[in-house]
């Protein structure tokens, strides 16, 4: 059988001319723009979204902005945000009338590019490719992660009972659930240690400690996403040498600092915290700076998380720590609302059946029972993803049912096979049921060989790295952790394979190490865990871009009334501007206000300012509540009857406005 | 050796002294110290003795500040006992707060006395053989200039000259002081008022006293002198800048939210920058001082009550050995942790430098009260008049004046103007930057120096093996890494690389908790390099056991590296 899927995500060779001939085909909404440039002197660049004519320009709209790729593994991030702009610019025009979206699909270029190139074992490494000293011993990359049995893949390496001439201590015993897996051994229950796990390599410089300077190993290089201010981890490995130390990080945030208008910020990443709200009323030790959100925000993160839930169907994500990330930073620092998603995820965190299809677009529910009507091919699609992550016992009911089906749909779902994987599946070849069927993942989740966290692997909590100024452990001391819910991941991997995929876990090989001895090689392919096929891409931006258009939905609006002018004496008049916040999100959020770093809406009268007997010469609002929030402004002042005065409006999002009061007889 | 040394250093001494005593070392540039300088000036100055000292001074741009002018570090090296970089440096600076501009003197003082002593001086001639400086006049210098050019008080021009719109209206520095009266100060206001809470006082017109809350006084304090500019019913509620450049460096940043004029981020302003780039590029920087005014405190970190526990007990012993004996070297000045007893500061400069890099550092609030008449006792304004009146004849003082403000109608301008409060008198400010001065370069002679101490090579079982110990030895007080550079992973290890002779090899190594100690605990991984996560302790050693393999008489080879002491070399011979 020919191989259903697929080459991993080939990374957008170059993301900027993407942005380029979109800006260029859709030259009425999209702006290419410049962040900075990184370190190896590539260009950050990004797409501004928003309708060019109109009464204000997009510069002046509430606008969402949204960050990818800030982690050098995830492809998904990157290549879903450039999709993203695609599809908003083309099938979203009426969003982008009134809203702008900004997008930066690949804050970290040189990471991409590097891994693009050829001249090197691919391998899981998410931070900057820069020299680094991480073990302090005066050499660089002198001990970096090898390809040793020569795959072309740099994964783990598992040592049985280690002798002690290798300093090695065996932690892990293999998991009696699926024997590719590690864990830990419970000693009370009478389990042994039997395995030490190492990642891929010697120790080149002969100190005890292997890969524990250079790419792929234990530690060095600058994780951007742990570069930011924001609750910046000091001293912990990976955070760089002071908060936007890098050129990619310091560019993002001036970039930022730029911007009028935001309203919220996305951010495409490993970690979640739409699905994971953060905790509200949490401060760092100054008690000022929430670790969470304030707990005025909080509404406004579970309305929004309900949104993304029903734009994407994700029930689960690995939370993030947002220490040091760019979330955090925007959100504590910046002061507007921010979320992050890492896109995708394990299908078994996607929840369809709680959806009930409506229409084309819609995704797909519970196959329906042979005979079938008609199905749609996302219907289709959704029920090829469901496939690859159930259960020997589920797909052989699956396959049942496909083969039940009358031939013309067979026919149909095989050639949306065709479209997704380039080969049909003939239902003869299909995989049979496993001999011995995987127990569904228990409670207490089983351990793999995956490190959990490859150096600034962001994918849930990091234990012991973060936080603070606790910090510091030599990297050197880092040892490969199991991940914790890998025996899903080997499920999905397992139903991915049935279909024809390419393995994302690469079987363990005898290797004769030159200063171990026997050793197995093998472990979860780079990337494996963050990013799907790139069949996926399409289906996750337009998840993405139905989530866009909810949360546009939400920006705040501020519209005026009247102004309501009053006669008080021969040339003394009272005039009162209304505004009000039409939108759902308030003005500012909770942090806004705290933060102070965006302008209040600001109302103030175009008069001279001696005429002014009375009232502010500007009205301030820090913070319009949504739904209706309203302010009111008032100023009593001199002026003759027939008199013209304007009344400026300044929002903290949204365009200003000005509007006209006639000093006249009567007004209500 | 030591000695011979010793005595060629004295014969040299002895040829190049004319002046016959050390209050008398002869002066290539002289610097009156009785006066302050503009920053040009400053500049001059630099220039100046870096021509007349070619050999030991090098000024280097190390960028410019945000209004452009140039910011140049002093760097101070005696060439013939090799390169800066190669040797622990101490980096000296002030005047981070535009209008704390002592600051500025009693650090061009340092770099003009330390280089007008070389060859003149044994003990400053002996610290400049050992150790190299790096001076940097004005962190500052934009604030700097303006509080000299422009009408200021003598709190003002402490920021940078960032534009930020203070009172959220749109409208950058639009609201700033007005000097009304001409007198070149920003002074105090006030208006007399049946309701008023400050009666003046009869004796000494120049005193305005609060009343106690059950007394009618005679006198409104409206602030400080100024109009509304921007009509919008405030006074002086947005001036020029800026942002708090002690606030804007890495360790422990917070926002502005936190802490007014943190910035934008940590190093987001041009000077802070410029400076942490030389800094990170200098990691032979073992000692810092960051002069301020005023208050006479020697100050230490943290910052912030909550990083109490970041600097370990080892190196806390140091700080309290120089900032005792810093209390005898500068009379009325205290040694005090910024956080306890000061405020809390969040991204200070000495922040970043001893919490975030683990370098020893003090911040010297210059100028206090106290030494107004140098006897204990309150400092009670009566004394202060009196020393005003005294010995500085009423300069400080600007007498108060009716005026007619636009908003306020008639008014009294006047009272104490910038030059008072905060900066060194004139006359004494030649004996505060000495004394600073000296306390500065005792800091420095405590940097750390290696050497070998005592060495053994004995004969072991085999034939051609060899048991070598060894010493290396620190005799002053600082340790060549930190305890807080050890916890943190800060920076390089230092090393200590052992070569075998040709065909031998060195087969293991380890630690010796003393020269009784009979076995060692051993070094499992490269025993010809030896890495020192903590370095040499302070006034300590560190003793070394190896077992070499080499044919006797021949020699093993020995290198101690390390990022803030000299490289040292030596050798043993298998014998």
């Amino acid at each position: 059988m020919m191989a259903l899927v697929v080459a991993m995500l080939a990374v957008a060779n170059d993301v900027n001319s993407r942005l380029h001939d979109l800006a260029r085909a859709e030259s009425a909404y999209v702006e290419e723009f410049r962040v900075g440039t990184s370190a190896g002197g590539r260009e950050i660049r990004g797409a501004r979204l928003g309708a060019k004519t109109g009464e204000s320009g997009p510069d002046d709209r509430a606008s969402l902005v949204i960050v990818a790729g800030l982690n050098g593994m995830h492809r998904v991030g990157t290549e879903a945000a450039i999709a993203l702009a695609e599809g908003l610019a083309r099938d979203h025009k009426t969003l982008l009338d009134g809203a702008t979206v900004y997008i930066v699909p690949c804050a970290n270029p040189d990471t991409f590019a590097w891994h693009a190139g050829a001249d090197h074992p691919k391998v899981e490494w998410p931070r900057t490719i820069r020299p680094m000293d991480a073990d302090h011993d005066g050499r660089v990359n002198e001990d970096p992660a090898e390809d040793l049995n020569g795959d072309g893949i740099i994964t783990m390496m598992r040592i049985r009972n280690p002798a002690p001439t290798t300093g090695l201590h065996a932690e892990f015993m293999i998991d009696p659930e699926d024997a590719r897996l590690l864990k830990k051994p419970d000693a009370a229950k009478g389990e042994r240690t039997e395995f030490a796990l190492l990642f891929e390599g010697s120790d080149n410089d002969h100190d005890g400690a292997f890969n524990e300077d250079g790419v792929g190993g234990a530690g060095g290089g600058v994780d951007l996403d742990l570069n930011f201010p924001a609750r910046w981890p000091e001293f912990a490995d990976g955070a760089g040498r002071f908060a936007l130390s890098e050129p990619e990080t310091r560019a993002l945030v001036e970039w930022m600092l730029g911007l009028k208008n935001v309203a919220a910020v996305l951010v495409f990443g490993p970690g979640d915290t739409l699905l994971n709200v953060p905790v509200p009323g949490k401060f760092d030790p100054s008690g000022q700076v929430p670790t969470g959100i304030e707990e005025g925000d909080k509404a406004a993160y579970e309305e929004i998380g309900k949104l993304f839930k029903e734009a994407t169907g994700m029930t689960g994500a690995p939370a993030l720590d947002n220490a040091g990330t760019f979330q955090g930073w925007a959100y504590a620092h910046y002061g507007v609302l921010s979320f992050q998603t890492p896109v995708w995820v394990r299908p078994d965190q996607v929840k369809t059946e709680d959806f009930t299809p409506k229409g084309e677009e819609q995704n797909a529910g519970e196959m329906p029972k042979a005979p079938a009507g008609e199905f749609t091919p996302d219907q289709i699609r959704d029920r090829m993803r469901q496939f690859r992550s159930a259960t020997p016992e589920e797909q052989a009911k699956m396959l049942t049912e496909y083969q039940n089906l009358p031939p013309e749909q067979r026919e149909k779902v095989q050639a949306v096979m065709r479209e997704m994987f380039g080969e049909p599946p003939p239902a003869a070849q299909a995989p049979a049921p496993a001999a011995n069927p995987e127990q569904p993942a228990s409670a207490q989740p089983p351990a793999t060989p995956q490190p959990g966290g490859p150096p600034g692997r962001r994918g849930g909590r990091r234990g012991g790295e973060g936080g603070g100024s606790g910090g510091g452990d030599s990297a050197a001391a880092k040892r490969p952790e199991p991940a914790g819910d890998d025996a899903k991941w080997m499920k999905y991997n397992d139903a991915r394979v049935r279909e024809g995929d390419a393995t994302g876990f690469v079987e363990w090989a005898a290797f004769d190490h030159p200063q171990l001895g026997k050793v197995e090689i093998g472990g979860w392919m780079p990337g494996f865990k963050m990013n799907p096929p790139t069949t996926e891409i399409a289906r996750l931006a337009g998840e993405q871009a139905k989530f866009v258009e909810a949360l546009a939905a939400k920006f705040p609006k501020v519209t005026n009334q009247g102004p309501w002018v009053q006669r008080l004496g021969p040339a003394l008049w009272r005039i009162t501007a209304r505004v009000t916040n039409e939108g759902w999100m308030a003005t500012m959020p909770a942090i806004g206000v705290k933060a102070r770093r965006a302008m209040p809406t600001l109302v103030s009268l175009e008069v001279p300012l001696e005429r002014i007997v009375a009232g502010d010469r500007f009205g301030r609002a820090w913070a319009m509540a949504g739904s209706g929030g309203m302010n009111e402004t008032s100023w009593t002042i001199t002026g003759t009857p027939g008199e013209v005065v304007k009344i400026n409006i300044s929002p903290t999002i949204g365009p200003k406005h000005t509007i006209e009061a006639t000093l006249a007889e009567v007004s209500r | 050796m030591k000695l011979s040394r010793t005595f060629a250093a004295m014969t040299a001494l002895a040829c190049s002294l004319t002046a016959p005593a050390q209050e008398h070392i002869p002066a290539k540039v002289e610097i009156p110290f009785n006066r302050y300088y503009r920053y040009a000036e400053m500049e001059e100055w630099l220039r100046k003795i870096a021509a007349a000292y070619p050999e030991i001074v090098e000024l280097r741009n190390i960028g410019k500040s945000l209004e452009g002018r140039d910011l140049w570090v002093a760097v101070v090296n005696n060439p013939r006992t090799g390169p800066d970089t190669s040797k622990p440096a101490m980096w000296i600076d002030g005047n981070v707060h535009g209008n704390e501009i002592q600051a500025g003197e009693a650090t061009l003082y340092s770099l003009w006395y330390l280089t007008k002593a070389q060859g003149h001086n044994a003990d400053l001639t002996k610290l400049l053989d050992n150790y190299s400086f790096y001076f940097l006049v004005s962190q500052n210098p934009d604030g700097r200039e303006h509080w000299f050019m422009d009408v200021q008080n003598s709190s003002s021009s402490r920021s940078n000259r960032r534009p930020v719109d203070n009172d959220r209206d749109g409208a950058l520095d639009e609201d700033r002081p007005d000097d009304l009266d001409g007198d070149g100060s920003i002074t105090q206001m006030w208006k007399q008022d049946p309701n008023g809470r400050w009666l003046r006082d009869r004796d000494d017109p120049r005193i305005f006293t609060r009343v106690a809350d059950d007394k009618k006084g005679e006198w409104t304090n409206l602030g400080s002198e100024g109009i509304d500019n921007d009509g919008d019913g405030q006074i002086n509620e947005d001036g020029p800048g800026g942002d708090d450049m002690n606030r804007n460096w890495p360790s422990d940043w917070l926002p502005d939210y936190v802490q007014g004029g943190a910035g934008l981020f940590p190093f987001s302003n041009p000077e802070p920058r410029a400076i942490g780039a030389f800094i990170l590029a200098h990691p032979n920087i073992a000692a810092v001082q960051s002069y301020h005014n005023a208050g006479g405190m020697i100050l230490r970190g943290p910052g912030a009550s909550y990083r109490e526990g970041i600097i370990p007990g080892e190196d806390l012993r140091v700080y309290d050995e120089i900032g005792r004996n810093g209390e005898v070297l500068l009379p009325y000045y205290r040694y005090m942790i910024i956080y306890r007893d000061l405020y809390t500061v969040h991204g200070g400069f000495v922040n970043w430098t001893a919490e975030g890099l683990g370098v020893f550092s003090f911040t010297n609030e210059l100028w206090s009260d106290a030494k107004y008449f140098q006897r204990d006792g309150s400092s009670d304004d009566t004394r202060r008049w009196l020393f005003r009146d005294r010995l500085q004849f009423g300069q400080t003082f600007t007498p108060y004046k009716e005026f007619d403000h636009p908003q306020y109608g008639k008014i009294l301008i006047g009272g104490l103007n910038k030059w008072s409060s905060r900066v060194t008198p004139t006359f004494m400010l030649e004996e505060e930057c000495h004394r600073n001065f000296g306390f500065t370069m005792y800091h420095a002679d405590q940097m750390p120096i290696v050497s070998w101490g005592r060495t053994e090579v004995t004969k072991d079982a085999a034939p051609n093996t060899w048991i070598v110990t060894l010493e290396v030895r620190n005799e002053k007080l600082m340790p060549t890494r930190s305890g807080l550079q050890r916890q943190k992973g800060i920076g390089v290890n230092d090393i200590l690389t052992v070569t075998p002779p040709n065909g031998g090899s060195v087969d293991a190594a380890g630690f010796l908790s003393s020269w009784q100690d009979t076995r060692m605990d051993e070094i499992r991984h490269e025993p010809a390099r030896v890495q020192l996560p903590g370095g040499i302790p302070g006034r300590g050693g560190v003793i070394l056991r190896f077992y070499v393999s080499g044919r006797e008489g021949e020699k093993v080879v020995l290198k101690y590296t390390s990022e803030k002491a000299k490289e040292l070399t030596g050798g043993v011979v298998l014998r």
